[in-house]
């Protein structure tokens, strides 16, 4: 009734066995049969033409178990595997298989070493690899990236962070944190003293120049690349040879483009009209008002400009105090 | 296979899914030779007889009386439509290559669809299938999910044909770990690819157990009152029973069947060895009878060897007794080869051969001192000597070599 050749006869070669998987050119076929010790579709590998016959299996994570099966429970397929645990340690692993496995077919026997060999490796690796960091694969993906750069910008630009620190320090000072350092004064007159400068502009406007008057205030030592986008302010120019150099300055700017941050000016404009002039104006007074305004107690985001972060490629040749 | 051990199958119960107290011997159609060619010839003529004609329309491209044109018009000489004023006219049509045209070879509504099968024929097949069905190897290769089933042949207790409810049909699987492959085959549920999805065959899916039934509820104890009307007799006389197939039929994936009508085509479905049959002990029990040899001619299929494995007969007792002694074996004459040009053959007659190349390849003892005459001067006066031709020269020559000898 149970013959293992007529079993492999029906299903063995290039007959059918659901477990088979067959590669196009070679003859060799794999068995997806979880039991089969080699994986091979062959006479001796087969664990459906073999009524005797035995395998090791990982069961739960890591642990490896032998399984045996044997003639008298081939008609119970549900006790048909007979398990042993197998030894954590590999040599006693080994000699529990010898031991389980006397007087079995050699070939059997030593497949099942092989596959403990390999299970044993491998579980060994995958070990190691837990111990290791893995990088983790992330996609890139281009719109997210695309816009979170631009509100990464933005919120820089917005965060005034020159201001916040100006703030802080101040605040600091006022508290007497710096002690005799500095005088109390001495950065109220500077305020003062931008704030003036600002109005100077704002009324220069006033009188109708064409041309914007650009003073440059160096604030910080290097000029990063989102100051620039920032802020564009020119460095103060109080000596008279740099003023011939404003002047060259000046006409080469005449046909360059404004660039307001403020309002609603609108960016791509080239010629400035006389809305823009007066809306520029208002800008700098504004400014003005601020700059003298005490704003050490003001939280950074209450300004009410409005910054774009756009970002203009052009050269601009700056004259600066450092230089 | 001998008939003479009959190993005994137990009867799993509904309820719990464990072996009861309850043994039937193995029928004895289970040992018949498990033969494939045969059920895999028979399923395919017994598909056959489920067919349904399919024809094209028989005056299908025929319409037009197109006739050809001849030669000389610039055209092929293929048949074309009559007429104009249309563009049909002058198309070729009434050929097979033709747009519009009939096919070659039109198929007929009279093909030969259906195959008669001889009934010995036929249960042989179902014979060789049904003992596949017991061989838990081939149920598995065939694809089936039996590897938490208690026994095969799965025998379910007599109760199993009182069940009604399909939700106690599933209980009864469970417990005996069938229900396995029914959920193999609802898993399986796909739409069909292709055409057959408009045509009524929309979906495909694995076929899972077939249970076989015998339709024996104890009718003895269900006997009816015999009615008295007219029509409650027609009601009962002619409806049929309900059997325990109503529990089960709704299950995807499973079929029921009668034990009296087991078919090639349920048992090796695709023509393919080995599937996963849920019988009931009745319906088991039957099988006995059914498929016993005396019965109308039948004879229950053996095979030509009883034991077919070679290598076991020729190393049994029964055969090496009688054999004579093994003579001894004569070695063949090895073939002979050249020593000289092959040395494996030198070595083999002259064992020695190794040591004397050994010894001939080694450098010469260095000659006595006396012997060692200068050798460029004896060179240089041969070779004069030998290009002199007048006889005087090579007396002078002679003399000079002779002098130098001493």
């Amino acid at each position: 009734m149970q013959n293992d050749d007529v079993i492999w006869s029906l299903i063995g070669n290039k007959n059918f066995c659901s477990y088979k998987a067959e590669t196009r050119r070679e003859n060799e076929a794999f068995c997806r049969n979880r039991f089969n010790v080699t994986g091979l579709c062959n006479r001796q590998s087969c664990p459906l033409a073999n009524s005797r016959y035995a395998t090791i299996l990982e069961r739960e994570d890591g642990v490896l178990y032998l399984y045996m099966k044997t003639i008298e429970r081939a008609h119970t397929p549900s006790q048909l595997w007979e398990r042993v645990r197998l030894s954590n340690s590999y040599e006693q692993a080994l000699a529990q298989v010898s031991k389980r496995l006397k007087y079995w077919p050699a070939f059997l026997v030593h497949c099942a070493k092989q596959r403990l060999t390999k299970m044993v490796e491998y579980l060994e690796r995958k070990r190691k690899l837990r111990m290791q960091p893995q990088p983790e694969l992330v996609p890139i993906k281009k719109k997210t990236e695309r816009r979170e750069r631009v509100r990464e910008q933005r919120a820089l630009a917005s965060a005034q962070l020159e201001r916040s620190i100006e703030g802080e320090l101040t605040r600091r000072l006022q508290r007497g944190a710096y002690g005799d350092l500095y005088a109390q004064g001495q950065l109220d007159m500077e305020r003062v003293h931008e704030a003036n400068e600002l109005e100077q502009q704002a009324e220069v406007l006033a009188n109708g120049k064409a041309q914007a008057l650009y003073e440059v205030e160096s604030e910080s030592e290097a000029v990063s690349e989102y100051e620039m986008e920032e802020e564009w302010d020119d460095e103060l120019s109080a000596d008279a040879e740099t003023d011939d150099i404003e002047e060259a300055h000046r006409a080469h700017e005449e046909s360059a483009r404004h660039f307001d941050f403020d309002d609603d000016n609108d960016i791509e404009d080239a010629v400035r009209s006389d809305a823009d002039e007066d809306a520029a104006r208002a800008a700098l007074q504004r400014r003005a008002r601020h700059r003298r305004a005490d704003r050490s107690g003001v939280p950074d985001g209450a300004t009410t400009r409005r910054r774009r972060g756009r970002k203009v490629e052009w050269e601009v040749e700056h004259e600066r105090e450092n230089n | 296979m001998s008939s003479t051990a009959r190993p005994l199958v137990r009867v799993i119960s509904t309820q719990t899914g464990q072996p009861t107290d309850e043994q039937v011997p193995l029928p004895d159609v289970f040992t018949s030779p498990i033969r494939s060619d045969v059920v895999r010839a028979v399923h395919d003529l017994l598909a056959k007889n489920d067919r349904q004609p399919y024809a094209v329309s028989d005056m299908a491209g025929e319409w037009a009386t197109a006739h050809s044109w001849g030669t000389g018009r610039a055209v092929s000489r293929a048949p074309r439509v009559h007429g104009s004023g249309t563009h049909r006219s002058g198309q070729v049509s009434g050929a097979n290559f033709a747009r519009g045209a009939r096919m070659s070879a039109p198929t007929k509504i009279w093909r030969r669809w259906h195959v008669k099968v001889s009934k010995a024929q036929r249960r042989y097949a179902a014979a060789s299938a049904l003992a596949a069905t017991a061989v838990p190897a081939l149920v598995m290769s065939r694809g089936h999910a039996i590897e938490r089933v208690t026994e095969v042949p799965l025998v379910l207790s007599a109760d199993a044909e009182q069940l009604r409810h399909t939700k106690d049909a599933v209980a009864a699987l469970r417990a005996c770990g069938a229900y396995g492959d029914v959920e193999r085959a609802a898993a399986s549920k796909k739409l069909r690819a292709g055409r057959g999805k408009m045509r009524n065959r929309r979906h495909t899916m694995r076929r899972g157990p077939l249970v076989i039934f015998a339709g024996d509820e104890g009718q003895q104890q269900q006997q009816q009152q015999p009615s008295e009307t007219a029509a409650g007799r027609r009601a009962t006389s002619s409806s049929p029973k309900p059997t325990c197939a109503r529990a089960f039929r709704n299950l995807p994936g499973v079929e029921c069947v009668h034990v009296d009508r087991l078919s090639v085509l349920d048992l090796a479905p695709g023509g393919h060895l080995g599937r996963f049959c849920v019988f009931t002990k009745p319906a088991f029990e039957r099988l006995e009878t059914l498929y016993a040899s005396h019965k109308g001619g039948f004879r229950l299929p053996r095979a030509v060897m009883s034991q077919a494995d070679l290598t076991r007969i020729i190393n049994s007792d029964e055969v090496q007794s009688v054999l004579r002694p093994a003579q001894p074996k004569v070695p063949k004459p090895a073939l002979r080869r050249n020593a000289l040009r092959n040395k494996e053959f030198m070595r083999k007659l002259n064992p020695a051969y190794d040591a004397i190349v050994k010894l001939a390849s080694q450098p010469v003892a260095p000659a006595a001192a006396a012997d060692k005459a200068p050798p460029r001067r004896s060179r240089r006066l041969f070779i004069r000597r030998l290009l002199q031709t007048d006889t005087e020269g090579k007396e002078e020559a002679m003399e000079e070599e002779a002098q130098v000898d001493a």
